[in-house]
């Protein structure tokens, strides 16, 4: 499969756009993340709706385009609900995408009643023969129904590795010679594998097959106690540029060079700084060589040796993997395996980060009613309040769902906050308005402008005047990118 | 059997005490305080698009929290003085 070289691209979020718009015209790429504008209708038979109009102004933008899927990953043995395929693809027409792509990790599986269970985070795929056969069969449910060549990136792994398991480069090169599909190689996440205790990245790169690396992901990241995390936070660390510019000669497919920050960071991180993020991969793309040598420049490691067959299936692996992040009490020291995974620093590390998660994407619609409970509740008792609610309900992909799961527990706690109830049914039904734009009607017991103020200001709502009130709530006005709303 | 005309003028009466108001979806109330921080509606609804990181959007916001108790406390102090 020939990939055609793109150049320099960014990842998408909102704020972006003025690099976008830019009439030097450094960005040539934009890659879209499909999932995160769809709105989501839980009741209807394809409940994944894009944002059309939305993509046909990002369609208009000058630079090629490309997709990458963030919420239906293809690593493990579960094939992703197929309802997301015809959205997908409907997205990767709209944009004329050149290719798509998605992780190689999971993030469903089947607990130990038989019911399916999504696991808030990313985790990595049983690394075994028959980790690759589950991989090949779930890429091959999602590539061969899609108008464009198919890539899986290469996932950060914080877990210590399991005795039998295959490298991190094995496996890969195992899977996607067996599915032919090409490599988005997320280099900062290989970095952080060495970093946190796995393979080299000259091992990793050693064995992989460079012919099949269509596109490399560059970030920034953080040290978080004695991890590094793929945090998409802003600088791309020296070393991963370095790494690029050794590597990058020797890609023959390489077809794109793109950056990704999240958009919680762009704040700090700024406009500038991602502008020099991509003056430093125009650098390196001109790498790039007419004609490339056929030898891998990277040293092999010592062949790794398989144990021999280790015993697990990939559905057992997805089932105690997910267990110790989503119910560690029920299976600590149940078997070898379990008791392995509880003794990894990295379960709880992940346990704390998937939490954050989940808290991240309830306060992105119940900001208030979140920010209620903070300043009525102290901080022990609010953690104790969230860890009892991650540990009642397993997560959900989509914010909106995290969000009405939030606030139903929090109404059956019958909590005595004043304007909670009010507050988080005002927050819900805005959920709703903004889903459908139809403008909604709810009540307050006191003036709802003065409450949202109080609460804006950082403080609590004591002794406001009681009436009657209903509040109309009215839908966002279409976003364009001349007034996208930045903060300072 | 209906008795509408009772509960139609009680909720007449009612509605008539009711003061309407509008407010927007998305509030921008408590995003006046803090600092930079880029608002959007569009991700709000659909995947988050990162999913092995750390996510600092719930940080953020205690730190919110805990510098408004902080300078409130502050303040009560100095009006204690």
């Amino acid at each position: 499969m020939k990939i055609e070289p793109l150049g320099v691209g960014l990842v998408y979020i909102p704020g972006l756009e003025p690099l976008f718009e830019s009439p030097d015209g450094a960005v040539q790429v934009l890659e879209l993340e499909p999932q995160v504008l769809w709105r989501y209708f839980p009741n209807k038979d394809q409940p994944y709706e894009n944002q059309l109009e939305f993509l046909k102004r990002l369609q208009a933008l000058p630079q090629a385009k490309t997709i990458h899927g963030v919420g239906f990953p293809v690593g493990g043995s579960r094939i992703p609900d197929p309802r997301h395929i015809p959205p997908l693809s409907e997205a990767i027409q709209t944009l004329d995408g050149a290719w798509a792509s998605e992780h190689l990790v999971f993030n469903e599986a089947v607990d130990a009643q038989g019911n399916s269970v999504q696991t808030g985070f990313f985790l990595p795929p049983l690394a075994t023969p028959a980790g690759v056969e589950a991989a090949c069969r779930t890429i091959a449910a999602v590539s061969g129904k899609l108008p464009v060549p198919f890539a899986v990136e290469t996932p950060t792994n914080y877990l210590k590795p399991i005795p039998g398991e295959m490298s991190d480069g094995q496996f890969t090169k195992a899977v996607v010679e067996a599915a032919d599909c090409g490599i988005l190689l997320d280099l900062h996440n290989i970095w952080s594998n060495e970093r946190n205790g796995r393979q080299t990245v000259e091992a990793f790169l050693s064995e992989i097959p460079l012919e099949r690396v269509y596109e490399i992901h560059l970030a920034g990241g953080l040290k978080y106690g004695d991890y590094w995390l793929d945090a998409h936070s802003g600088d791309i660390p020296p070393p991963v540029i370095e790494w690029a510019r050794r590597l990058i000669p020797h890609l023959p497919n390489l077809g794109a060079l793109v950056y990704e920050i999240l958009p919680a960071y762009l704040p700090r991180f700024g406009l500038d700084g991602v502008r020099q993020a991509v003056d430093q991969m125009h650098d390196l793309w001109s790498c790039r060589r007419a004609t490339q040598e056929s030898d891998s420049p990277f040293k092999k490691a010592k062949p790794k040796v398989l144990v021999t067959d280790n015993g697990l299936t990939p559905e057992v692996w997805e089932r105690k993997l997910s267990a110790q992040i989503l119910f560690p009490s029920e299976y600590e020291g149940e078997d070898e395996l379990s008791r392995q995974l509880a003794d990894d620093p990295a379960v709880l590390l992940i346990r704390e980060l998937n939490r954050k998660f989940r808290l991240s994407a309830v306060i992105s619609n119940l900001r208030m009613s979140i920010r209620l409970l903070m300043l009525s509740l102290d901080e022990a008792s609010f953690d104790r309040l969230v860890a009892d609610y991650c540990f009642s309900r397993t997560p959900d992909r989509f914010a909106v769902n995290e969000a009405h799961h939030f606030a139903g527990y929090i109404r059956k706690l019958d909590l005595e906050i004043p304007y909670l109830y009010e507050l988080l049914n005002y927050e819900i039904t805005a959920m709703d308005v903004i889903a459908d734009g139809q403008a909604r009607s709810v009540p307050f017991t006191t003036d709802p402008q003065t409450l949202l103020e109080t609460l804006g200001r950082g403080e609590l709502p004591i002794d406001l005047p009681t009436a009657d009130y209903e509040a109309e709530i009215t839908p966002p006005e279409e976003r364009v990118f001349e007034t996208q709303n930045l903060i300072h | 059997m209906e008795y509408p005309t009772a509960i139609a003028l009680d909720k007449d009466a009612l509605r008539s005490n009711v003061v309407r108001v509008t407010i927007p979806a998305k509030a921008m109330f408590d995003l006046k305080k803090m600092q930079k921080i880029t608002e959007s509606v569009l991700d709000q609804l659909g995947c988050s698009n990162c999913h092995s990181g750390h996510d600092i959007r719930f940080d953020i916001e205690r730190q919110f929290i805990v510098d408004e108790k902080l300078k409130i406390h502050s303040q009560m102090e100095l009006m204690r003085r």
